[in-house]
């Protein structure tokens, strides 16, 4: 089983990306489990033609944990990848990241799981480590830095790889980095930048993906571009993106970038 | 090695915040405390708390309540489990006169604002007290932020100031803490002194409105400083830094008291002078003993009155420390007034005679 985990900037693209992916990967015919880290509950939602799933969270509050089976929290959606969202908190209140350490409890209580591939795709940042759980404990073997060439974008992205990077010295640690994915912004040299920050972290940019139309039309249509457009240039992007992740062994620890290093790249094309 | 171990390690007498407002406000004993926190921290300190009471010859149980944080209250925020919770304690007794909520670590880790719920409307005053377990401090800052708290029970416009003084920050965990308040209570009455409150020991709701009224503030000791500076500010209420402590600690005492309020000391001054005259004729098989001091290094290192006790008591009794003397214990917490000091030689002659 490959347990693969996307981070990045948030309104980067992470669950358009996540959703694609595992679109992709269900049509390879394989078993998908991708599980929404985020308060937002929307990961899933174009797997899902537009659905609204109940949140683990709303549906362990106020219940007795014990009660509460599978088909309560993981719901079938295209090419049946099985999806969940783990919800969160009104905003302003309470702790949304032990909401996600909870969440994962109760899926490996109920026996949730498991698949050929589990993605996780998480809220924009590790504000906490809560969020850092997919990395921790041996769920998530592979982290994906989404981000575009927009500087606050590879700052976040170098923030996570810092996260990847501590969890890394730990003795029982099982999470690499495996790769950075350019999720185009249109911005003049972008595909290069994003390029070189990922070797500069001491990683590869495994896929860019360009910013198409088709993506957005999709999406007003609730579907993946997967789904949607099949037999679209973009979605060709997304299985190329599907197979490179799923056969990728290029598997390391990153050396994150001190700030006025991230600074000098950024201007270097800017 | 972990210096966690080790007994002199100063993080061990640091406390927690929570323990040390509880300290106070479970001694206002027609009012009950709410924590904003999980089970457990009400269940720690109750232990504590009953079997410190019951040390102390008492059986009584603090009247706690809890808001019960649990993993779901932590996700989605315990705001409206302490509502909850006040409003459960407000309507199960109809003797309540007060409400007094306390945070935890927990809580305020999570950003629960539990001053904004205890503003709410209730049908009793609600007090909330900061202390957010590690997070506010430790013990003493939840200790002082509880008596600075419950004295703004009191309206800062003071119609007049009576002959009588407060008892301010009795350590309440203390073990001779009634002991230590009757023999400095027998003081004040030799001087025509009475106790407008003890702040905060034993009293009820409304003996909180009168903080204010009092002419002088006495003081538990030094740590205390602070609230008897806020109470200054507050109400114009001067103080009086510390128990008397010791034999001429205590005749001290008596003059400062003398000199704040105006009056003649001198028969007060005089009887108290013949009563340790006896004590110290009563203990004199004791004098030339040869001593040595066990006490905790980190307790008593910068304690003056204490040091001066040893000093005064060695020279009454001749006694000499020596390293291979005979082991008493330390004067910590020092003396109170002649007859603390008379308990305290009563301790030292069953060991130097037995």
């Amino acid at each position: 089983m490959k347990q693969i985990a996307l981070y990045g900037k948030g309104g980067i693209g992470k669950s358009t990306t996540s959703a694609n992916l595992s679109a992709a990967l269900t049509d390879k015919g394989l078993d998908i489990l991708q599980i929404g880290c985020d308060p937002k509950r929307d990961s899933t939602r174009m797997l899902l033609n537009g659905r609204w799933i109940p949140t683990v969270l709303d549906t362990i509050r106020n219940r007795d944990i014990s009660d509460i089976k599978a088909e309560e929290v993981v719901f079938r959606g295209y090419g049946n990848v099985r999806c969940v969202e783990a919800g969160g908190p009104e905003p302003g209140v309470g702790c949304a990241g032990r909401g996600i350490i909870a969440t994962f409890q109760l899926l490996e209580k109920l026996g949730a799981l498991h698949g050929d591939v589990i993605v996780y795709d998480v809220l924009g940042d590790v504000v906490c480590g809560g969020f850092a759980m997919p990395m921790r404990d041996g769920y998530a073997q592979e982290v994906y830095l989404v981000t575009s060439g927009e500087f606050m974008s590879l700052y976040a992205a170098n923030n996570i790889a810092k996260a990847v990077a501590r969890l890394s010295r730990r003795a029982n640690n099982k999470c690499l980095l495996g790769g950075v994915i350019c999720n185009s912004a249109n911005i003049n040299g972008e595909e290069e930048l994003v390029r070189e920050f990922a070797e500069r972290i001491n990683s590869h940019m495994i896929c860019h993906i360009p910013r198409e139309k088709i993506v957005h039309i999709s999406e007003v249509n609730k579907k993946t571009v997967i789904e949607y457009a099949p037999e679209s240039e973009q979605a060709a992007v997304y299985r190329v993106l599907a197979d490179k992740i799923y056969g990728n062994q290029n598997l390391g620890t990153p050396s994150p970038l001190e700030m006025d290093e991230l600074e000098e790249l950024a201007l270097k094309f800017a | 090695m972990n210096s966690k171990n080790l007994h002199l390690n100063s993080r061990r007498f640091s406390g927690c915040t929570l323990t040390g407002a509880l300290s106070v406000t479970t001694q206002v004993k027609d009012g009950i405390t709410v924590i904003h926190g999980p089970e457990g921290c009400v269940h720690h300190n109750l232990s504590l708390f009953h079997a410190l009471s019951v040390d102390n010859g008492s059986l009584e149980m603090p009247v706690l309540s809890c808001s019960g944080m649990d993993q779901e209250r932590i996700i989605f925020g315990g705001e409206d489990a302490l509502e909850n919770s006040i409003r459960d304690a407000i309507s199960s007794d109809s003797g309540l006169k007060s409400v007094f909520v306390l945070s935890t670590c927990v809580a305020d880790t999570i950003g629960d604002d539990a001053g904004s719920v205890c503003s709410k409307d209730y049908d009793l005053p609600v007090t909330f007290i900061p202390t957010s377990g590690f997070l506010g401090g430790v013990f003493q800052n939840g200790f002082e932020n509880a008596l600075k708290n419950l004295a703004l029970q009191c309206s800062e416009n003071v119609s007049g100031k009576k002959m009588t003084v407060n008892i301010v920050g009795e350590k309440n965990l203390e073990f001779e803490v009634e002991s230590n308040y009757s023999e400095l209570n027998r003081i004040l009455e030799l001087l025509g002194l009475s106790v407008n409150i003890r702040h905060v020991r034993g009293c009820k709701t409304g003996d909180l409105y009168s903080v204010g009224d009092a002419a002088l503030n006495i003081l538990r000791d030094h740590s205390v400083l602070k609230v008897g500076e806020y109470l200054m500010e507050r109400y114009g209420t001067g103080y009086v830094e510390g128990f008397p402590i010791g034999f001429s600690g205590t005749l001290e005492f008596i003059r400062k008291l003398g000199d704040m309020f105006a009056m003649d000391i001198s028969g007060a001054l005089g009887f108290e002078h013949d009563l340790q005259l006896k004590i110290i004729d009563e203990f004199d098989d004791i004098c030339g003993s040869s001593v040595c001091f066990i006490y905790p290094e980190q307790l008593t290192i910068d304690d003056a009155s204490v040091r001066s006790v040893i000093d005064e008591l060695c020279g009454l009794f001749n006694l000499k420390i020596r390293k291979d003397g005979i082991p008493v214990p330390f004067p910590f917490p020092g003396p109170v007034g002649s007859t603390g000091t008379k308990r305290l030689l009563h301790r030292w002659r069953r060991v130097l005679n037995g």
